[in-house]
Formats: structure tokens, C-alpha cells, sequence
């Protein structure tokens, strides 16, 4: 009888995240086209916060430079394409490696000398905007006028006639970043980033390589940044600095993930689908008819959230006994 | 049973009626999307076209609507992009899938643009790009705006036009500024200059956000210029101007745009004492001044002044008006609400200098189109201040007075 159990207790222990799936696969069979954008950019920002929960949360280094490997993506990807006719399904691992490198190359420039938290934070920053900069100076690279790419129409060049296709795609994407996450959770290196995050001079003293696992978060987390900017790039056919480097994405993807609740497998689910469809409903709502308004609105709904829900969105669930969250997550969250 | 069945027949008549209906309405409107920046950095320019665009639409709508789609009233739908060019992809895609709209009047910048066209390309529905000064690469848009490569041939072209007038002019130096629109400028600029055989001394790059243009105007000043080309924007134009006046440096021709020399604001801003000795022999190029003599604006400032009378009837205000008369002509064109067919009239559309529908002044020769989606023959226009007011003096068949030309007259 015992031995019958288990099984059934994980099937339970799975049933809001096999329901939350299956509602994706078939949510947008029911939805206009422009709900499936909603969806899409939604999950395009889960993937994104589950990317960057897996350093600011999991190994709980405050990382501000994720807009360098959404761009490393983004551009490796379209230059590659526009200039050698590279397809991006192609074009998404150059730059996923070119993002991890620079990730790696990051983690270390500032972990090798235990420097402290802040540094990092403002390492990372300065990065970004030197990254903004370079692109926004730099002819090949389209400068700030960005660059077009050209629509060849076929589903090799990661082009769809039915915006269908990308929304299934980044499924695809966010649901194996969920999996990675919860893998993580499970295996040694996920062990090791969260005793990093807990207390690295403790972990140092037990023999935890702490530099070579940040570098691996980094690294991580880069390439995943970077696959969600060569989406990105193909769903908009269109890459420039401000979307791309800017600070603005880095600063909603660390919003939304604290929104959701930070270092947890879900928060970073949880964060972008409710507050990205809210956004853009506000904004298509009120943004024609009373501008500046969803602006408005948005910021007084934001502020209700983190003044009541300090911890984030599971931590209140967790607290109502909505969802179970694993023990080291609530605590976390 | 039967009760049941009838309430099931009652259900299906009952909604085959309100599909009837709805079908019914939809061919007495024709839609047509306002993609604008109503927030964000563009909003003052965004909500000055949207106030140009209803009043011209509204009038349409009053005169009986589209009469070759047997008298449908134009419907605005309107969506903010909140000056982003992310938002324009996703707005755009939403009134294109969702909304069904004919054609859309809009972005307004050139980064809105960039975006807006692949999305334009893959959905077949045209666009109105305002100040979006890029050559459009899709059959699918077309811009009101001068390109960006043409604002520098304006600058040679007047250059041309001063030595003709007498003006000695045979050595030019350039300030620009430092970023992708400047430096297309001054390239295009520059080679319009040499074309002409006139010495280019030098081409002075600077920064955006500088803070004081006292280095600059000294340096040009050392190399004692004939004329000075300088692209400001308005806050740096500002600058420019009280340096040359503490300088009291006023020798050459000197000639520059947009806004930091023609910007409605400027002599305010720049105080009458340092205005009066330092704007009104400079030649500022500009896109729209309400004293050109053209009849099609007169009559849409006068409009325009009666409709809004709190706000003021400037640039954007005109843009607006201008591509709203120019869509609901491609829908009477078209005869039909089908987007390619919109697009295809738009494209098509022609109406001489001085016509009633030729609303802003930089269209010298009418408008039509080019195969590029760029409006034929359009020329930048040149203002000189007097007394707080600009007058266009530049080209000649819509000025309002004759150049004041250093060591001319």
C-alpha cells in the first residue's frame, strides 16, 4: 500500500502545474489573435524571469545585466542571418554561447575576489549600459536606428504566417525552463546554489566551489536570456538598443519576478502571467481614450502588491494554502 | 418538447438577426486604425495629430462619409504605443488581426516605423508614417516626412539658392549632432556642398546633451566660414544661439534646423534681446509655419483655430489633418474596405501644388508617391524671424516674405 503511494502523491503534488499546461496548450484555440500576443510576450517574460530567477534567485546574486545576453541573442541571431543567410534556429545557439561566455566571463570578474553583493549588482550594471552604448554607436550593429530583418517566409527561418506557431514555441520554451528550474531544485548544483545564496561562507567552508557555481548560474542563465532574445527578435522581425540593451526589460523581468516571489519555482510564473496581460489590457483599455491613465492605474495596483504582499504572490498563496510551496522556497519567498 | 424546441428556434432566429445586424453596420463604417504615441516621450506630437485627424474626419463624416462605399462613416480606432517601438509591433498586429482595420495612419517616429513595417509587410495592411524620416521597405508604408539623406541635399539645395540670390558663399563649415540622425544629415549635406564646388572646412561633431556650445562656435569662428550648416536639436540650438551672442560672433550665412532654430518656442526661450540679434538673419529649416501661402493649409488653420480654439494649430496638428484627408481619399479611391485595395489607392493617390487636399507646405509640387512610399517633390522649408514671428522664405512658391541674405541686402 505504501509503495503505491508515492506516485499518486506526486501526481498531486504536479496537478496545478499539469492544469496550468494544459490550459496553454489550449487556451488560444478560444482567443482572438490579439490575446495570443498577450500570451506570448506573457510567456516570452516567464521565460525570461525563470532565466533570471535562476542567478538573482536560486544562487541569489542581484544580477542588473541580463539586457547584454537578450542582445547578445538577439543580435548574434540576426546578423547572422541578414549577412551569411544563417537560419536563427542556427543563429540561437551561437548566441546563447556568446551569452554564457559573457556571463561566465562576468561571474568571474567579480566573484574571483569576493567582492561583495553590491559590487556585483553594479558591476553588472555598468556592463549593461556599456553594452547600450556599443550598440547604439556601432554601424554593423544597425546603431540606434536598429535593424529589420527581412521576412523570407518560411518556418526554417523561424518566420510563421500565424502568430499560433510563436505562441506554441515559447511554450515550448517557458514550460522547459519550469522543468530545468524545478531539476535544479532537485540536483546537486541546485543544492549548491541555494547554500551559496543561504550562506557562502558557510559553503566555502564545507568545500563548495562557490566561483565555479556562479559561473555555471551565470552561464546558465545567460544562454537562456539569450534564446529568449532571438525570439524575441523573430516575433517583432525588428532589433534595436532600447529594447534589446536598454535597462527597462531587465528592470520589468526583476519586477515581475519579485512580484511573483523571488527564488521560488513558481513566483516567476506567476509574476509575468498576471501582471504582463494586465499591462497591455490597461493599456489597450484606457491608453486610446484617456492616455496615461493605465500608467496610472498599473503603478497604484503594483504598489497594493508589494505593500500587502511583501514576499510576493506564492508567499500570500502559500499563506492562504492555495498552493503547496516547497519548505526552502516559502521560507525564501 | 415543443416549448423547448421553439425557445431553441426563437434562440437561432434571434441570433441569425443580430449577425444580420452587426454585418449590416459593419458596411456602413470603414475602420481605419490611429497608430500613435499618446504617452511616452512623442505624446505632445501624438495627441496634436489625433486633434488634426477627428476634426478632418469628423468633417467627412458631417459632408455624408465615403460616398463609394455608399456614404460609410469613417471610424477612428486608436491605439497608444506609449512612444515605443515594441508597443507599435503589438498594437499594430491588434488592429490589424483584432480590429479589421482598412489601413492605419500611423507610427510617428522613425523607430515606430522600423518596427511597424515587417508587421505591415506580413499582415498586406498599409501605413501612414508621420515624421518617420526612413525609406520605407515595404510596399505596405509610406511616409509624409522627408528622408533623413534629404534633409541635407535641403540644406545644399538652399545653400544653391543664396548663391544665385548673389550671396558669396564658397567656404561652409558644420556642426552637427553626434548620433544617427546627425551624422546622415551631415553626410548627405556634405556632398551636396562639394557637388557645388564649395569648400567644406570642417564637419564639427557634438554630442547630444552638451552643455555648453561656447568650444564650438569659437572653433568655427577660427575658421572663419562663409556660411555654417549647423543640425541641433532644440535644446542644444538654444546654446548655440547664446553662444554666438556672447561671442557677438554673427559673420557668416548661417543656417541650421529643426527645432533649435525654428521651434515655435525659441525667441521666448532665448529672450527678445539675444533672439533679435541672433534669429533674424539665420535661416531655420522647418517642416510646417502657418504663414506659407498655401490655400489648402489656410483653410485647414482656419478650420483647425474654430474646432480647437484653446490649443494651438501647429505642426503636428497639420500632419494630422494631412493624412487623414489623404486616407479617406485613398478610401474613396478604393471603393472598398479590403486593405491591398486601400494600400493600392493610397499609393495612387495624386493631387497637384496648391489643391485643396495639399495641406502642408514642404509638398512644393502636390503630392504623389514614388515607388519607395516617399511623397515626390517635397522640399524643407526655410523661415526667418522677425519681431517674434517666422516667415517662410524658402522655396519661394509658398513664401511668405523675401530673405534677409548677408551681403545681399
Amino acid at each position: 500500500m505504501e509503495a503505491a503511494n508515492p506516485p499518486a502523491r506526486d501526481i498531486r503534488r504536479h496537478l496545478p502545474g499539469l492544469l496550468l499546461l494544459l490550459a496553454a496548450v489550449v487556451a488560444p484555440w478560444f482567443m482572438s489573435g490579439n490575446w495570443i500576443n498577450i500570451l506570448i510576450l506573457s510567456l516570452l517574460f516567464v521565460f525570461l524571469c525563470v532565466a533570471w530567477n535562476i542567478v538573482g534567485g536560486l544562487t541569489g546574486e542581484f544580477c542588473i545585466g541580463h539586457s547584454l545576453f537578450l542582445a547578445a541573442g538577439a543580435y548574434t541571431s540576426t546578423l547572422l542571418y541578414i549577412h551569411l543567410g544563417v537560419s536563427p534556429w542556427i543563429g540561437m545557439f551561437a548566441g546563447g554561447a556568446i551569452a554564457a561566455a559573457i556571463g561566465m566571463f562576468i561571474a568571474w570578474l567579480s566573484f574571483r575576489y569576493a567582492l561583495p553583493h553590491l559590487s556585483f549588482a553594479l558591476v553588472t550594471i555598468a556592463l549593461a549600459m556599456l553594452g547600450y552604448l556599443a550598440i547604439s554607436s556601432i554601424d554593423f550593429l544597425g546603431a540606434s536606428r536598429g535593424l529589420t530583418l527581412p521576412v523570407r517566409g518560411s518556418a526554417w527561418y523561424y518566420h510563421f504566417r500565424s502568430d499560433l506557431a510563436f505562441y506554441y514555441i515559447i511554450l515550448a520554451h517557458a514550460v522547459a525552463a519550469v522543468l530545468l528550474t524545478m531539476w535544479l531544485y532537485r540536483s546537486k548544483a541546485g543544492l549548491y546554489f541555494r547554500t551559496i545564496r543561504d550562506n557562502e561562507r558557510a559553503a566555502l567552508a564545507i568545500g563548495v566551489p562557490s566561483l565555479r557555481y556562479k559561473m555555471l548560474a551565470m552561464a546558465i542563465s545567460a544562454f537562456m536570456t539569450a534564446l529568449a532574445g532571438v525570439f524575441y527578435a523573430q516575433f517583432l522581425l525588428y532589433v534595436e538598443p532600447k529594447t534589446f540593451a536598454g535597462l527597462t526589460i531587465v528592470i520589468e523581468i526583476i519586477l515581475f519576478t519579485v512580484v511573483g516571489g523571488t527564488g521560488t519555482v513558481w513566483g516567476p510564473v506567476l509574476g509575468p502571467l498576471l501582471l504582463v496581460p494586465l499591462g497591455e489590457v490597461l493599456r489597450a483599455e484606457l491608453g486610446g481614450t484617456a492616455p496615461g491613465l493605465h500608467l496610472f492605474v498599473y503603478g497604484l495596483l503594483l504598489i497594493a502588491v508589494i505593500r500587502f504582499m511583501p514576499g510576493g504572490l506564492m508567499a500570500a498563496l502559500s499563506k492562504l494554502g492555495a498552493l503547496r510551496v516547497r519548505p526552502s522556497s516559502a521560507k525564501e519567498a | 418538447m415543443e416549448r423547448r424546441l421553439k425557445l431553441v428556434l426563437a434562440g437561432l432566429v434571434g441570433a441569425a438577426l443580430l449577425g444580420a445586424s452587426g454585418d449590416a453596420a459593419s458596411a456602413k463604417e470603414a475602420r481605419v486604425g490611429v497608430l500613435m504615441p499618446l504617452t511616452g516621450r512623442y505624446a505632445e506630437s501624438g495627441n496634436g495629430v489625433m486633434r488634426g485627424a477627428e476634426m478632418i474626419v469628423k468633417e467627412i463624416n458631417a459632408k455624408g462619409g465615403i460616398k463609394s462605399l455608399g456614404g460609410a462613416k469613417i471610424e477612428l480606432v486608436v491605439a497608444d504605443n506609449g512612444s515605443d517601438p515594441t508597443k507599435t509591433s503589438l498594437e499594430a498586429r491588434r488592429l490589424m488581426n483584432d480590429e479589421k482595420v482598412a489601413f492605419i495612419l500611423g507610427p510617428y517616429s522613425t523607430p515606430e516605423a522600423q518596427a511597424f513595417m515587417p508587421v505591415a509587410d506580413r499582415y498586406e495592411v498599409g501605413g501612414l508614417g508621420l515624421q518617420t524620416t526612413l525609406v520605407p521597405q515595404t510596399p505596405y508604408f509610406q511616409t509624409l516626412s522627408i528622408a533623413a539623406a534629404d534633409f541635407g541635399k535641403g540644406y545644399g539645395d538652399l545653400v544653391k539658392w543664396l548663391r544665385q540670390k548673389g550671396a558669396k558663399i564658397e567656404k561652409v563649415a558644420l556642426t552637427y549632432a553626434n548620433n544617427d540622425y546627425g551624422q546622415v544629415v551631415q553626410k548627405s549635406a556634405v556632398e551636396s556642398l562639394q557637388a557645388q564646388g564649395i569648400k567644406v572646412l570642417e564637419a564639427i561633431p557634438v554630442e547630444p546633451g552638451v552643455k555648453d556650445m561656447t568650444p564650438v562656435v569659437l572653433r568655427v569662428k577660427s575658421l572663419a566660414p562663409d556660411a555654417v550648416i549647423s543640425v541641433v536639436y532644440f535644446q542644444d540650438g538654444v546654446l548655440l544661439h547664446r553662444a554666438r551672442f556672447n561671442l557677438g560672433y554673427d559673420d557668416p550665412i548661417w543656417i541650421g534646423g529643426s527645432a533649435g532654430f525654428s521651434d515655435e518656442k525659441l525667441w521666448n526661450v532665448l529672450t527678445p534681446e539675444v533672439a533679435s540679434k541672433t534669429l533674424t538673419d539665420v535661416f531655420g529649416f522647418a517642416f510646417f509655419s502657418d504663414d506659407a501661402n498655401l490655400p489648402g493649409m489656410k483653410e485647414a488653420v482656419r478650420r483647425g483655430q474654430a474646432a480647437y480654439p484653446d490649443k494651438p494649430i501647429e505642426q503636428s496638428f497639420m500632419f494630422g489633418a494631412q493624412a487623414a484627408t489623404l486616407v479617406a481619399a485613398a478610401l474613396e479611391k478604393a471603393g472598398s474596405t479590403d486593405p491591398k485595395k486601400v494600400n493600392a489607392a493610397f499609393r495612387a493617390l495624386k493631387f497637384p501644388a496648391g489643391a485643396p487636399e495639399v495641406m502642408l507646405p514642404m509638398m512644393v509640387s502636390g503630392i504623389s508617391f514614388n515607388d519607395k512610399g516617399l511623397v515626390e517633390g517635397t522640399s524643407p522649408l526655410f523661415v526667418q524671424w522677425k519681431d517674434g514671428k517666422k516667415h517662410i522664405v524658402y522655396p519661394e512658391a509658398v513664401a511668405s516674405a523675401k530673405a534677409i541674405i548677408k551681403g545681399v541686402n
